[in-house]
């Protein structure tokens, strides 16, 4: 495995076409920008890994709904 | 041939059909476009084989009103469009939100939207390569 060290703003290539971005880093969190053509399957993977934090299993969960009323009041907000 | 639904929802009642089915979920195909008028403009998309598992979503043109959204050939021919109703721009788009969890801001997803041929339903989560759309857009 290559190892080595990057700070935040920096980058670094992966063969020719594919350019990983440290965005920043924070409390632990390494923030991740992938410049890739789009054959590249990590768009995919990312996709996938997204829909999986947003399904809701059970609508009726009293934080969903919370958080639902929260996300209604911002946008019925910006109408005005 | 219009069908008819309560005014106060946007689109007519009917179940989409992706498939491919989503990234992460490639099992399922068919969704239920739920939409409770108390909550518009957000709208569920839930799924008929595992009715537990369910997106909330937003219409992308309630969070960006001059979002364009680029569509290539093959998602073109998968949705059943031909150039003309592609160009046409009245294709339904939606974008999954992310509800977050605890005191993190709910967030949609504008890279990869979900694109719906409103004539035969047909749907695909569209990924936005060119663009510069995020795929935690503040809503």
């Amino acid at each position: 495995m290559l190892v080595f060290r990057r700070q935040q703003g920096e980058s670094f290539m992966v063969g020719d076409s594919v350019e990983v971005r440290i965005l920043e880093i924070s409390r632990g969190q390494v923030k991740i920008g992938v410049v890739a053509p789009r054959e590249v399957a990590i768009y995919r993977s990312e996709i996938a890994h997204l829909n999986r934090q947003a399904a809701i299993g059970d609508t009726n969960d009293p934080r969903v709904q919370r958080a639902l009323t929260a996300v209604q009041k911002t946008l019925a907000g910006k109408k005005d | 041939m219009e069908e008819t639904f309560p005014a106060a929802l946007p689109f007519p009642p009917g179940v989409l059909h992706f498939p491919e089915g989503l990234p992460g979920f490639e099992n399922l195909t068919d969704f239920t476009l739920l939409q409770e008028e108390q909550l518009l403009p957000i709208v569920f998309l839930v799924s008929v084989s595992e009715p537990r598992i369910s997106f909330p979503a937003v219409p992308v043109q309630q969070l960006r009103p001059h979002y364009e959204l680029q569509l290539g050939e093959e998602d073109r021919l998968l949705l059943g469009l031909d150039e003309a109703e592609a160009a046409a721009g009245n294709l339904l788009c939606l974008a999954i939100l992310n509800l977050g969890e605890g005191t993190q801001p709910a967030t949609a997803n504008l890279f990869a939207p979900l694109v719906v041929n409103p004539k035969n339903w047909t749907a695909k989560q569209v990924i936005q390569f060119d663009s510069s759309h995020s795929t935690a857009a503040e809503v």
